[in-house]
């Protein structure tokens, strides 16, 4: 006749043992099956954090002077802060000293977990899911009128610059094109942008409605302007240079003047401008004008700004910036400072 | 099909007919030799081509450049609007015959290429769109509307022949501003929601200018037009110029009406308004429009209406009517988001053609005329330049980069140099921050023993590649506290970069309950995942439980283990439990009646042994009943009553016995909890009934 064995005892032995911690899967993920040691929500508060979500601005520029009006700035991301950000977050949940060593033991897991989970915050539809690592990540601010003036500006940055020129466009899941992290207008003219990776170049794109129809104006004399367009061959819609030769690019392109109507500042005399355009062999626009030929000629693609290589500047001696001998200059400084802030 | 990002543009789709009224006639002849007066009834029937006339249904409005209420540096770009059906602004004739002739371009007035329809952009001040009018009224008086139409009101723009001159486009110019395109339908970006691919685009002919004598943002109004009937208004082709002055003036209806707030309800109510509005230029002084009405050079003040002084205009300095368009702007998405739904759509039109509704024609002394409009939508340009401007002279550098000793916010070139009795510019609020090549910034910092002191500070983006420090042992791996990562760096002074980022990230954490929650939870889970592990592993050691308990965290682990154990217990209770005790210990055995007890039983009952062996075998202790029993004699003296009462008790004493001994020993009592029915529960249902019987 057999006996039961399991006793309290035995019970109580090993659930005392169970601090001594071991991974416990909480939560699979959606697309792989991998099993998640960090719960979902968690997992997802951390990883938006990580993009500095509600992180007050002060904290994330701590001067004014460092993002003045009209500006640009690029930066890497420093993940040691970040993961300072999220060591915080997860201090929230330890009360005693049990806590807190199992949460050293699960520490490097939760990291690795929240590294993943940052590719999965902003996924555009259409795009594949991007894994690994997280490695560098970089990005900018943007304080502009151009940010206020033109919500829904395309930013895209790349890794290597697509086929050399500028006009080409890259979907994110591509190897040379970057995943855009984080875009987000923070305030109405500053605009936030993170990408995964280093860039070697970014452009920013006038946001796309539709084709659009204009000009290129050039101030010729005070508040005098005149316009231009690239000249394109309408039968291939390439654009031609001086020599009637098609080139690839709208910085090659020869530029047609566009003539207006006199005492009416910005009013276009399109029946002229279009008989120049007709003389022109080189459009080869035949001997009639026609709308759609005279529209293709006036299409201007989104502006696109190219930011180019930003000068990286690395291996900072840290040492060599902090000297002391800065500390006699800083003293003049507080100086100001207290004069300053005195006379509030 | 057109491929995803390509478009094919094409002149124009002049449909077969135009919009109008149309009689089929159908007439058969017959001819025969033989036979005469073979006539067939001619047949007609009316046929109407319906096309939008006065307004242009909004499903057919597929986009408009700039977006509607929008503001922006718009100075390059044409206006343009995307029409849903292709065939649209070739659905009427402009020339229709009986139309005074064009002389300036005859051909083209009369070319079916030349589009109806036009977009014309106008300024503040350089027209008027009407208020709801019936369409009889919105085209210059003398030019029929016959035909049908589409609406019984609609609206108009009235515009004086110097803004028709100078800003509408030429007869010429028509064809040129109108094309179709089409695009791919997968395209949304370019397919803004067509269902055929195929979409009219009509341009406007002008740039929206800043205005630069004024240095303030313009609000402009686009205005798709009829030009049914008018061609011959439209101007005349000028000899062309290579260049314009961006200052030049087209027409302000300000400078000519009177300055009296004008409601448009007098106006369209009562006739009498033009007297009471009139009487300043009884005297023919009426000013002229030209260059001259319009004397805010300079950006202060003008007296441009000798009898009226405070006009609003000429009170405003530059300065702050900078962000007077800004104002209207908000104004207007006020009211988008403060109306009551019904109103909202009227409400918030109404406020956009501010500007445009100064009733001038009453005033000016060159002709105006009328045209009806199908759409509109108002935008602002807010600046000089375009995009590219703004990009191209964007301040670039990495973070930590600070402005150039000298650099001043950048203001529109045309502003007045600040001067006179402008305030001088405020001092700069500070000295420039600290700022070292890391990226880090001096701040002023209390201690926590009160001492102003100074430590460095930088955010998260650096101006350089960093490495995370926890990985190479620089810093702890996991700090608990942000005083772990309070460093102190070589020049003395704290870098409390890290302690703060931590402090944040604590405070963040705080700020949302939900994620407390969720990290209370998941703490308790992992202790509770824990013990279900080590519970697993070793519950499973033990030889009747191996391979059967898999604990997972979502289940109570102490309610999982009871019912596992129970699930395991019952699988096989006699190996785990033991043997099942029997319902009832037998007696001890008497020898003497153990060899024959049915024989035994029948001599003492004094009862044929036969009768019992058939009970036995029927199981049924009725056969009894048929059984007589011999009794004693006093048995007769007994009162009757008692008598019954002993017998129904010798009755039952004889069957339980016999029930007893009739017992089925290998009915398997542990599995049933529900008991069959046996001979005693048939004999007491019997005897019950019985007694039920005797009682009624």
């Amino acid at each position: 006749m057999a006996k039961a064995t399991l006793t309290a005892e035995v019970v109580m032995n090993e659930a005392v043992a169970a601090i001594d911690g071991v991974l416990a899967a909480t939560d699979v993920d959606d697309f792989t099956d991998d099993d998640k040691i960090t719960p979902r929500e968690v997992r997802q508060f951390l990883a938006r954090l990580r993009l500095l979500e509600g992180v007050p601005f002060s904290n994330i520029v701590a001067d004014s002077a460092l993002l003045p009006i009209e500006s640009i700035r690029f930066f890497y991301v420093d993940r040691g802060w970040t993961d300072a950000l999220t060591q915080g977050a997860l201090s929230v949940g330890t009360v005693n000293t049990g806590d807190r060593a199992q949460l050293d033991r699960l520490y490097g897991a939760i990291e690795d977990e929240i590294d993943s989970e940052e590719r999965l915050v902003r996924l555009p539809g259409g795009e594949e899911r991007q894994a690994g690592r997280a490695g560098l990540m970089t990005g900018f601010l943007l304080r502009s009128r151009a940010v206020s003036g033109w919500p829904g500006l395309h930013v895209r940055a790349y890794a290597r610059e697509p086929d050399g020129n500028d006009e080409e466009i890259l979907p994110e899941s591509h190897p040379d094109r970057l995943k855009l992290l984080r875009l987000e207008r923070l305030a109405p003219a500053v605009m936030l942008a993170l990408f995964d990776g280093m860039p070697e170049v970014v452009h920013i794109e006038e946001p796309k409605r539709g084709l659009q129809f204009g000009v290129s104006l050039t101030e010729t004399a005070s508040n005098t302007y005149s316009a231009s367009i690239p000249a394109r061959n309408v039968q291939t819609a390439n654009y031609v240079d001086e020599n009637g030769a098609e080139v690839e690019t709208m910085a090659e392109a020869k530029r047609l003047p566009v003539r207006f109507r006199p005492g009416s500042p910005g009013v276009l005399d399109l029946a002229n401008t279009g008989r120049a355009f007709l003389d022109d062999d080189s459009l080869g626009m035949g001997s009639t004008l026609d709308g759609a030929e005279f529209a293709l000629q006036m299409i201007r693609f989104p502006y696109r700004q190219v930011f180019g290589d930003p000068q990286v500047t690395s291996d900072f001696d840290i040492a060599a910036v902090f000297r002391p001998t800065l500390s006699k200059e800083v003293g003049a400084l507080t100086t100001d400072f207290e004069r300053v802030f005195d006379a509030d | 099909m057109v491929a995803v990002g390509k478009f094919v543009l094409y002149d124009g789709f002049v449909p077969p007919l135009e919009a109008g009224d149309y009689d089929l006639v159908a007439r058969h002849t017959l001819d025969s030799p033989d036979v005469s007066g073979l006539n067939v009834e001619t047949q007609s029937s009316r046929v109407r081509i319906t096309s939008p006339r006065f307004k242009l249904p909004p499903d057919q409005i597929l986009s408009t450049f700039p977006p509607a209420n929008s503001e922006g540096a718009y100075e390059s770009r044409l206006p343009q609007i995307v029409i849903k059906r292709r065939t649209m602004p070739w659905e009427r004739r402009p020339l229709r015959p009986g139309d005074p002739d064009v002389p300036h371009a005859p051909e083209e007035a009369a070319d079916r290429n030349t589009p109806w329809l036009a977009l014309v952009v106008i300024a503040e001040g350089e027209g008027e769109i009407s208020v709801e009018t019936p369409i009889a009224d919105c085209v210059t008086p003398g030019v029929p509307m016959t035909g049908p139409s589409d609406v019984v009101k609609g609206l108009y723009l009235a515009v004086p022949e110097t803004v028709v001159r100078k800003v509408f486009p030429t007869v010429e110019d028509l064809r040129l501003l109108a094309h179709v395109r089409e695009v791919s339908l997968a395209d949304t970006e370019n397919a803004l929601g067509d269902d055929d691919g195929f979409m009219a685009v009509v341009l406007a002919n002008r740039l929206p200018q800043f205005d630069r004598v004024a240095c303030k943002p313009v609000r402009y109004m686009a205005c798709l037009l009829n030009l049914e009937g008018q061609l011959d208004a439209l101007p005349a082709p000028t000899p062309p110029i290579n260049t314009f002055l961006a200052t030049q003036f087209v027409f302000n209806a300000a400078a000519v009406t009177p300055s009296q707030p004008v409601d448009p309800d007098l106006r369209f109510m009562g006739a009498e308004v033009d007297t009471v509005f009139a009487s300043p230029f009884a005297g023919g002084e009426v000013p002229r429009s030209g260059p001259g009405t319009r004397a805010v050079l300079g950006g202060t003040t003008a007296r441009v209406n000798a009898g009226n002084p405070t006009r609003a205009t000429a009170a405003t300095s530059s300065r702050a009517a900078e962000w007077a368009s800004g104002a209207t702007t908000a104004r207007i998405s006020d009211i988008a988001s403060s109306s009551n739904s019904e109103d909202v759509a009227f409400a918030v039109r109404d406020a956009m053609k501010a500007g445009f509704r100064i009733p001038f024609e009453a005033y000016v002394l060159e002709k105006t005329y009328r045209f009806p409009v199908l759409a509109h939508w108002s935008f602002t340009c807010t600046g000089a330049g375009s995009l590219d401007t703004i990009m191209q002279e964007l301040d670039v550098g990495l973070l930590g980069t600070l402005p150039g000793p000298d650099a001043e916010p950048p203001r529109p070139e045309c502003l007045p140099p600040v001067g006179g009795d402008a305030p001088p510019p405020a001092d700069k609020p500070r000295v420039p921050p600290e700022v070292t090549g890391t990226g880090h910034v001096g701040l002023a910092h209390k201690t926590r023993e009160g001492e102003d002191r100074r430590a460095w500070f930088r955010g998260p983006f650096v101006p350089f590649a960093t490495r995370r420090r926890h990985h190479e042992g620089d810093l702890p791996v996991l700090a608990h506290v942000s005083d772990q990562l309070r460093l102190t760096i070589p020049d003395g002074r704290e870098d409390l970069s890290l302690a703060i980022a931590f402090e944040i990230g604590r405070l963040l954490a705080l700020s949302q309950p939900s994620f407390v929650a969720g990290l209370m939870r998941w703490r308790r889970e992992q202790f509770g995942a824990e013990r279900a592990r080590l519970l697993n592993g070793n519950l499973g050691k033990f030889g009747q439980f191996a391979g059967m308990l898999d604990l997972s965290l979502n289940q109570g682990v102490a309610r999982e283990v009871g019912r596992r154990f129970l699930k395991v217990a019952s699988a096989d209770l006699v190996a785990n439990f033991g043997d099942a005790r029997p319902i009832a210990d037998p007696g001890r055995p008497i020898d003497h009646l153990a060899a024959n007890p049915i024989t035994d039983l029948a001599n003492g009952l004094e009862i044929d042994r036969q009768v019992l062996t058939e009970a036995q075998r029927l199981h049924d202790p009725a056969v009894l009943d048929r059984v007589a029993v011999a009794r004693g004699a006093s048995a007769e003296t007994l009162d009757p009553a008692i008598m019954q009462a002993l017998d129904a008790g010798l009755d039952e004493s004889l069957r339980s016995v016999l029930t007893q001994g009739a017992a089925q020993p290998e009915r398997d009592l542990r599995r049933s909890s529900e008991q069959d029915q046996d001979a005693l529960d048939v004999l007491i249902q019997r005897q019950t009934e019985r007694r039920k019987k005797e009682l009624d």
